[in-house]
């Protein structure tokens, strides 16, 4: 019913401006608490390992066994490791390689999906009948074990992690993006412009794929919390990047044997992966609402109905 | 009226602009995992049609009558499956896909959906530029220019081309879609219910800008529409479409007037003019149209027709001249008389 | 005759994070019993809201502003609870909408909904059995002109065409005998010729059923066809309304004059057609005054100040500051 009513052109669902992206997350309530958050990684993961680097514990290579297996202190507020660092600061450091990962992945996953699913859900035949069956294969291995067999292959390190990981995201890509490309191409604007003389290639890159990318925008935070939670499996594991580098997959995976002694030691790389997942999980929910044309024609109910 | 006239008996003496010959479109329907073609839907059957440079040709008929893809096709936009469009000396459907741009030039679409015809993320200026950048204008400053003086056209003001197409009411966002068809100055324009979906008030507005830029810009139209009277009163020859076929042509007054089909009769009586008091002379069709899938065998009209005999299931009726310039395809048209008269039953 | 339904300034209002709409801002309608209203305007003035509020049917974020009333069998809609008004749909008012396919149920045989419709209609205590129900079906789908109602009655609304659908939620509407039945549109989405088929059925049903109908369009042959009387409205409110004979014959209102000059009619040319210059305005804000003034040719200034009322002028009503204007000095003269 609201449809019918609500048929003004002020209320017809209107492509949302770029400036205006921004203001509507930040009215959203989940939203704005996920932009905050993600504000909060971010500034870590830049200005932090300049902000500590006053502690000896920011050269990767320090050790100091007499603080070692130290709790929360003055000195250390978040104690020490079993090697004598400053954990907090071990944190810090560690923020840019967990955002670096999940939001590299994730990048490489859009840099080969989104072309792939554009052309197949647009030229059809046979690049689609490959492309959909390459998809498929890769959509039947459970993530995890996927990205494990791959670093098992290429070997651990923070390039290799990166690939290993957007292996997963991609095939999502292809597959959203190729859903939108089949119902945009049919719309009457993509008619239009090779009625005008648009070539076909210019149709698709031009006119089809970024009427595509609202689904896709929406989709990018969660893939990236998905990456980050895979990169820490791998971290944990000890197959992500290397020690001494300091990863939280990988400091909690060496925080395992004091898990009942130093808990700490446990609890905080875990918190800060679980903040960084929260956090673009947030944005991601908020991104859904504010691309949703419905939602956007938010109507208050008015307290009392008619007397 | 007189305008219309003179336009026809001047039109009537020029050659074709776009000449279509034995036109066909057929859809192929598909069904389990091997996509196997099990039947096919002609949406377009054998059609001829001429369009007389300088004129206005009316195309009518009903929801699947294929008067829309019939437009699309003339221009290629839809593959024909077979036939000929002949437009200005060159058959289109026989040029290699590559060779269609300087087509494109010569003959443009007007759309019915004017907010779904343009790109929700460009500006105007750059939706209706496309077609000046495809066909190789490298300056911007000169493509604004061409884009400026087509707003202006249409009753828009330059500073439109700013602005994004969900800004502009439904009435405006038509009078964009017809300058992106004018900017590159094309002879034929196919205008596909341009105002169907258009407020009454705003309807008569377009239609009389399109008659202004038509003979500013010395266009020739194919105006496709389902409302008679609309189409009767822009056009000055009129084609009836019914279920993939061309069952009358001929000049608006001569169809209106003096219908030779009893489609067309039917399609007067239900666009009469309001008047009060009058009913009972209406011709109301029985039945629902034809599964297209399976036309009738003979005249595909037959099963709805209140004129219907078996000569009319065993041979098709061809589209014969039924008067000057006027053709019809029925094998009883002198029973069908004019619009205010019984229709004639007996036989 | 006092009249089945009597809308006095009614007012619905949306409130969206953009403003407030104000769909419909102080409609006044009358319609006796057993006659046909047909409410005439374009997008934007309020008449499919109008409607929609006589059913209570108004969707989220809508609301009917206190004052409102809408006088039925002697109640008053606008207040009703939801409760009553459950009695009321479909038992005495029933509607009809524009699209008959999105309407329906895809996954429930015709057959199936109308029978439910049926059932749904029965009196409290009065129990009736789905063999009945779908007996009454086919009975009301035979009603409605539909050949071979037994085999019709299995088929799946995707299987039907347009018109034959529009007839499926006539007969559904017809299962409770309403009193009134308000159409919505009801032929705007399909072809002519079946658009004449289902008025000629609607007009039939009228005479049988003995019931009013309150039929909503844009389309001045359907106008021509069906009514009796009309209002016209344009942003919100009813700006002329009378018998039909009159309101076509000798229009008052300049918005309803130029509507009737800018509808194409057979036999008309493209100059003898006169567009109305401008655009609805919206419903976020209405401009001041009468809201047609922007657009009129006889605006003067008292039109842009104030709104004018609806006032009687021959045989029917208008709401043009230039009617009252010559009526007050008809009266001079008089004295």
């Amino acid at each position: 019913m609201t449809d019918i009513v609500l048929d003004a052109a002020d209320l017809t669902a209107a492509p949302v401006a770029r400036d205006r992206v921004l203001g509507r997350l930040w009215r959203h309530r989940s939203g704005r608490v996920g932009l905050v958050l993600l504000a909060v990684y971010l500034i870590v993961a830049v200005f932090g390992p300049l902000m500590v680097l006053w502690s000896p514990s920011s050269d990767v290579a320090y050790q100091n066994l007499f603080q070692a297996l130290k709790g929360p202190s003055a000195q250390h507020l978040l104690g020490t490791d079993q090697l004598g660092r400053d954990e907090m600061v071990r944190l810090i450091l560690g923020a840019r390689y967990t955002l670096l990962i999940g939001v590299g992945a994730v990048a490489l996953g859009l840099v080969v999906g989104v072309p792939l699913g554009a052309v197949s859900g647009f030229y059809r035949g046979w690049i689609d009948l490959v492309v959909q069956r390459i998809v498929d294969i890769v959509l039947a291995f459970p993530n995890f074990l996927l990205a494990l067999a791959l670093v098992a292959v290429l070997g651990p390190g923070l390039r290799n992690v990166i690939i290993a990981v957007s292996l997963a995201s991609f095939p999502r890509f292809v597959r959203l993006v190729r859903a939108s490309v089949l119902s945009v191409r049919e719309r009457p604007f993509a008619e239009a412009a090779r009625a005008v003389g648009v070539s076909r290639a210019g149709v698709l890159w031009r006119y089809v794929v970024p009427n595509c990318m609202a689904p896709v925008f929406v989709q990018v935070p969660l893939e990236v919390g998905s990456a980050i939670l895979t990169a820490a499996g791998l971290g944990f594991l000890g197959l992500g990047v290397q020690q001494p580098t300091p990863e939280w997959g990988a400091m909690l995976g060496q925080a395992q044997n004091y898990i009942f002694s130093q808990s700490y030691l446990v609890t905080f790389p875990g918190l800060c992966i679980l903040g960084a997942i929260l956090a673009f999980n947030l944005l991601g929910d908020g991104l859904r609402d504010v691309f949703d044309p419905r939602v956007r024609a938010v109507v208050r109910r008015p307290k009392r109905q008619a007397t | 009226m007189t305008a219309q006239q003179d336009s026809t008996k001047s039109a009537s003496a020029s050659r074709p602009l776009l000449a279509a010959r034995g036109l066909t479109v057929s859809f192929p329907v598909k069904t389990g995992i091997l996509r196997r073609t099990v039947a096919s839907l002609t949406a377009v059957d054998g059609v001829d049609l001429d369009i007389i440079e300088g004129e206005t040709l009316g195309l009518i008929g009903e929801s699947g009558s294929g008067k829309s893809t019939l437009g699309r096709a003339l221009l290629r936009l839809v593959e024909p499956t077979g036939g000929q469009v002949i437009l200005d000396g060159t058959d289109v459907c026989a040029l290699a896909p590559h060779a269609l741009k300087p087509v494109r030039r010569q003959a443009q679409l007007i759309f019915q959906d004017a907010a779904g015809s343009l790109n929700p993320l460009m500006t105007v200026r750059q939706i209706i530029g496309a077609g000046l950048r495809a066909h190789g204008a490298r300056d911007q400053a000169e493509r604004d220019a061409r884009v400026a003086e087509v707003l202006k056209a249409v009753g828009l003001d330059a500073d439109a081309g700013r602005r994004y197409p969900h800004e502009f009411s439904g009435g405006q966002r038509q009078r964009i879609g017809i300058a992106r068809a004018l900017v590159l100055r094309p002879r034929l324009i196919i205008a596909d219910e341009p105002v169907s979906a258009l407020d009454v008030s705003i309807q008569a507005q377009v239609l009389k800008l399109l008659v202004e830029l038509k003979q500013e810009f010395r266009l020739t139209y194919l105006f496709i529409g389902h409302d008679l009277a609309v189409v009767d009163c822009i056009s000055d020859r009129v084609a009836v479409m019914y279920l993939g076929k061309i069952v009358e042509v001929g000049s608006a007054a001569e169809v209106r007037d003096r219908p030779q089909h009893p489609y067309t009769r039917a399609l007067l009586s239900a666009h009469r003019p309001p008047a009060l008091g009058q009913r009972g002379q209406r011709v109301v069709l029985a039945g629902e149209p034809p599964n297209p899938m399976a036309p009738p065998s003979g005249c595909r009209f037959r099963t709805r027709c209140p004129l219907a005999q078996d000569i009319c299931a065993e041979q098709e009726p061809l589209l014969e001249p039924r008067g000057t310039g006027h053709m019809a395809a029925c094998h009883f048209s002198h029973l069908v008389g004019g619009p205010a008269e019984p229709l004639r039953v007996s036989l | 005759m006092s009249p089945l339904l009597e809308i006095r300034n009614l007012r619905t209002y949306f409130r969206t994070t953009a403003g407030v709409y104000r769909a419909a801002d102080g409609v006044d309608l009358s319609l006796d019993p057993g006659r046909t209203l047909c409410l005439v305007g374009e997008s934007g003035s309020g008449k499919s809201v109008t409607a929609l509020s006589v059913m209570r049917l108004v969707g989220v974020g809508g609301s009917i502003e206190p004052g409102s009333k809408i006088l039925f069998g002697g109640r008053n809609l606008a207040c009703a609870s939801e409760a009553e008004m459950l009695k009321i749909r479909g038992h005495e008012i029933a509607m009809i909408f524009q699209e008959p396919s999105t309407s329906l149920d895809p996954v429930y045989t015709v057959g199936y909904q109308i029978a439910e419709a049926v059932r749904a209609q029965a009196k409290p205590g009065q129990k009736v059995t789905r063999k009945a129900a779908l007996q009454r079906a086919a009975e009301l789908m035979r009603l409605v002109g539909i050949a071979e109602p037994q085999q019709r009655a299995c088929d799946y609304p995707h299987q039907m065409s347009g018109g034959m659908l529009q007839r499926v939620m006539i007969a559904i509407a017809l299962a409770g005998n309403p009193r009134l039945l308000i159409a919505d549109e009801p032929t705007t989405a399909l072809d002519a010729t079946i658009q004449a088929q289902i008025l000629e059925l609607l007009k039939e049903l009228q005479v049988k059923f003995g019931m009013a109908i309150l039929m909503i369009t844009h389309n001045f042959g359907v106008v021509a066809e069906m009514a009796d009387d009309v209002a016209v409205m344009y942003a919100g409110r009813v700006v002329e309304r009378g018998s039909a004979a009159s309101v076509f014959t000798a229009p008052q209102h300049p918005y309803t004059q130029a509507l009737l000059r800018s509808v194409p009619v057979l036999g008309m040319t493209i100059e003898d057609l006169h567009a109305i210059p401008g655009s609805v305005p919206s419903p976020l804000g209405w401009p001041a005054g009468c809201r047609f003034a922007p657009r009129c040719q006889h605006a003067f200034e008292r039109c842009r100040l104030e709104q004018p009322p609806l006032t009687a002028a021959g045989t029917q009503e208008s709401a043009c500051w230039l009617t009252i204007r010559s009526l007050d000095k008809a009266r001079e003269v008089q004295h």
